[in-house]
């Protein structure tokens, strides 16, 4: 080695200096970093204690949402909450799963391209923009169909009630809407851990791609399918914008379908630059806390069957 | 019969596809009716106005957002660039494997959360709202992509580039900073810029945060508006002008981001 480079690269007080700094802010960085998402839990947990105190479990058994009174009930978002969730997974699940059959298995080429930019530009429009067009486009109409539904299924006591444009129905519509792409890019995924031999060896057989999906796909990824219900229905539960800006913000238990109602974060999202008393202030961090913790249970849920599923792969 | 019902089942999917397809072009197309028809010159040269002026504009939440994003993008960038060298250089240590599990913890934080816990630490303490605590709370949401999909970005340096690096004897920083990051120069671009497009349309993190402003603020210190608060703040407000400036905004944010991803296509799906 020229004797100029071997300065430069062994010159001992310079390359132990920089060598150990770089590492040390790299080390720094990382630490940091993980205490991120502890930070916002113990800010949390530190703004709630005081209706944790004052309210105790009494936010978990009133049904109730009185800021005047300091009588505040949780369950009632709660449950909105993780249904809104439910009913939108299981409803984009149906739309989704067929698009990414279609995706991987019945198309090819351009128009394969085509639906794929079609989901893509779906995922980037930004919720506050879906809102926006829910407003003025859906809302107004969404009441036709309510008539239709209630005419027709208005024996289960859920879903009889008076159409409303703004409510739980306008809001699993469009949140519905916005998990399509994520469920699909999910669903994709998953077909492609199917081994490419045994759909081949379906195809060597005669069989139809049908066949091969009912007999050979789905029972494949069954199981991964459990995976995605719990992320999107992550996602439908922490979605905050679209849901603030339909749910119609009353934060009582629906009456039906149709009625307008509050999630978690719509209540927080409406009520939180207006909150005047310190009990108010730390029922709406309690409420984040809450929303936190659920979703952190369903991510973790969703990641560890993933993880026991396809460790090998 | 069965291929009858392979066909059934694929004219069924190809539907449903169509159905989304519309679905979206019907967005799109009143997005772009309703955008263009209030788009005009005073819509970026002129601040808010009181409704009844019949003018008025976004200048003041285009700025917002310029100065917001871009304060968070370098928080951003920064911070995830160490972050996923650090997963790069001590891939399979304790440190890192918590580091992994904790950026997929806060990439699945409430965007809102996070919002209500920068108030907290910065705005109360502040004892105002700005639009540095707006920058902050962002970057909490685009931190844990970043830093992923740079990892991700890092493993893919060709081995033999890092072999003759050490065969000349460099040291490991010298090799990071002279054969890795070069190499992952355009690729931390386009995902830099991808973590932007995803942080520009994001509203709540800065609803107790940046909070919003009707006239032009160029301190982060001090309250500002930004285009996506704008469009909430003019979306559910009961006035026709209002709302014909929200589709221009919307418009205007979702060119943006649509554009950027689109682009971008290659590099979507790091760091999810």
């Amino acid at each position: 080695m020229p004797k100029k480079i071997q300065n430069i690269v062994n010159f001992p007080p310079f390359c132990l200096s920089n060598f150990s700094l770089f590492e040390l802010l790299l080390k720094l960085v990382a630490v940091l970093l993980i205490f991120l998402p502890i930070l916002i839990f113990v800010v949390l947990f530190i703004n709630s204690l005081p209706a944790i105190y004052h309210l105790g479990f009494s936010v978990f058994t009133t049904n109730n949402w009185d800021p005047v009174d300091d009588k505040f009930g949780v369950i009632s978002p709660l449950l909105v909450t993780v249904m809104v969730g439910v009913i939108c997974t299981f409803l984009g699940l149906m739309l989704s799963t067929p698009i990414a059959l279609f995706l991987s298995f019945y198309s090819r080429g351009r128009i394969s391209a085509f639906f794929s930019t079609v989901i893509d530009a779906l995922a980037s429009i930004p919720s506050v923009v879906l809102g926006l067009w829910a407003i003025f486009y859906v809302a107004p109409h969404v009441d036709k169909v309510e008539n239709v539904i209630r005419d027709l299924f208005g024996f289960i006591p859920f879903l009889k009630g008076n159409p409303s444009p703004f409510g739980l129905f306008t809001t699993i519509l469009i949140l519905t809407l916005m998990l399509i792409p994520i469920q699909t890019v999910l669903i994709k995924e998953l077909i492609t851990l199917v081994p490419r031999n045994l759909i081949e060896a379906g195809f060597s057989l005669g069989t139809t791609k049908f066949e091969i999906v009912r007999s050979l796909i789905l029972p494949f990824i069954k199981k991964g399918m459990i995976a995605v219900i719990f992320l999107s229905l992550a996602r439908g539960m922490e979605e905050t914008m679209a849901t603030a800006m339909l749910i119609g913000n009353r934060p009582l238990f629906p009456d039906s379908l149709f009625s307008p109602t509050a999630t978690l974060t719509s209540i927080i999202a409406n009520e939180f630059a207006e909150a005047f008393s310190r009990i108010y202030l730390s029922v709406l961090f309690e409420l984040g806390l809450i929303l936190f913790i659920l979703v952190f249970v369903t991510n973790v849920i969703a990641k560890l069957i993933l993880r026991l599923l396809y460790r090998g792969v | 019969m069965r291929v009858i019902i392979d066909k059934i089942f694929q004219i069924f999917t190809l539907s449903v596809a169509i159905f989304v397809s519309i679905i979206l072009i019907f967005i799109l197309f009143q997005l772009i009716k309703d955008g263009i028809s209030s788009l005009s010159l005073n819509f970026f040269i002129e601040s808010a106005r009181p409704v009844g002026s019949n003018s008025g504009g976004f200048k003041q939440a285009i700025l917002g957002s310029l100065i917001i994003d871009s304060i968070a993008m370098l928080i951003i960038v920064f911070l995830s660039i160490l972050g996923g060298l650090f997963l790069y250089v001590y891939p399979e240590t304790l440190l890192s494997k918590i580091l992994k599990e904790s950026m997929s913890l806060l990439q699945g934080t409430p965007t809102i959360v996070c919002g209500i816990c920068v108030y907290y630490i910065l705005v109360r303490s502040m004892g105002h709202f700005s639009g540095l605590a707006g920058s902050v709370a962002l970057a909490l949401v685009g931190i844990p992509y970043m830093v992923l999909a740079s990892e991700q970005i890092f493993s893919m340096t060709p081995t033999l580039l890092l072999e003759a690096a050490y065969s000349l004897g460099l040291s490991r920083t010298r090799v990071i900073l002279y054969v890795v990051l070069k190499f992952a120069k355009f690729p931390l671009l386009a995902i830099s810029l991808l973590t932007l497009a995803r942080i520009a349309g994001e509203t709540a993190p800065l609803l107790f945060t940046a909070f919003g402003n009707s006239f032009l603020e160029l301190n982060p210190l001090r309250p500002m508006a930004a285009i996506p608060l704008q469009i909430y703040v003019y979306a559910i407000s009961p006035y026709d002008e209002w709302h014909r400036l929200a589709w221009a905004g919307a418009l205007i944010l979702i060119a943006f981001v649509t554009v950027l991803s689109l682009i971008l296509g290659r590099y979507r799906r790091l760091g999810e």
